[in-house]
């Protein structure tokens, strides 16, 4: 809860730890609901920690106009609060915003909650719910 | 047996063959799509699984998560330029921007 917040753009932001061979390092990420991937990160801030490493590995990202693009990506370990999960990460151009993504809320379990109203955002744990069997 | 080429040429052959040329980003996601494109009829029933193709042994790797499928290809070619696409989508990702945070 205590790590969202709303920039002044009054986006949902959150503070993400990235982990790689060559230290970590905290950053600041977009929470993103129209991207469904887990991370989107600009690729000085990957130099920072060592990624991408050697390997090449491509996709392709569809745009909100349709139009496909081929993007970089890289293997990525990402901290949230004290837990960590492994996901595959944008490889953005450099000096640019890092996001999060849908996959990523689901890969930490996190639903988000935006008030821009009172200016809240609550990152909060999601359990998965129990459905209620209906009385006849 | 003896090399008749120009003194400035010899050798030269047996060098470029000895680095692979690392392809680009572009190279990696169109030879990618290629293959997908002849491989998605027989994963037309793993629909929102991954596959990473390896574009240099061609050969494609299929898990349940783009990470997962990843691991298994570079298991088997620690050195190969992978292509992840998620089966039965237009793209392995979807971003509601029309592209100037992807591209420069």
């Amino acid at each position: 809860m205590g790590n969202a917040s709303l920039d002044k753009n009054s986006r949902p932001t959150t503070t993400i730890t990235l982990v790689g061979p060559k230290g970590e390092r905290n950053l600041t990420a977009i929470i993103d609901t129209g991207f469904d991937g887990f991370l989107s990160v600009p690729s000085d801030e990957l130099q920072k920690v060592g990624l991408p490493g050697r390997l090449t590995v491509t996709g392709s990202a569809v745009l909100a106009d349709n139009r496909s693009i081929p993007v970089r990506l890289c293997l990525t370990t990402t901290r949230l609060d004290r837990e960590e999960q492994a996901g595959m990460c944008i490889i953005a151009p450099p000096s640019g915003d890092a996001f999060v993504g849908m996959t990523f809320l689901l890969a930490f379990h996190r639903k988000l909650i935006v008030d821009v109203t009172n200016d809240v955002v609550e990152l909060v744990r999601s359990e998965y719910m129990t459905q209620s069997k209906g009385t006849a | 047996m003896r090399d008749r080429s120009h003194p400035a040429k010899r050798g030269k052959a047996k060098t470029r063959g000895a680095h692979k040329r690392r392809k680009s980003v572009n190279e990696v996601a169109a030879a990618g799509e290629r293959l997908y494109r002849r491989l998605a009829p027989k994963y037309s029933q793993e629909s929102g699984k991954y596959l990473a193709i390896d574009v240099d042994t061609k050969k494609a790797y299929l898990a349940a998560t783009p990470q997962d499928a990843l691991k298994l290809a570079e298991n088997a070619d620690p050195k190969g330029s992978f292509h992840l696409v998620k089966i039965g989508s237009d793209g392995l990702y979807r971003v509601a921007s029309y592209g100037q945070r992807l591209t420069r």
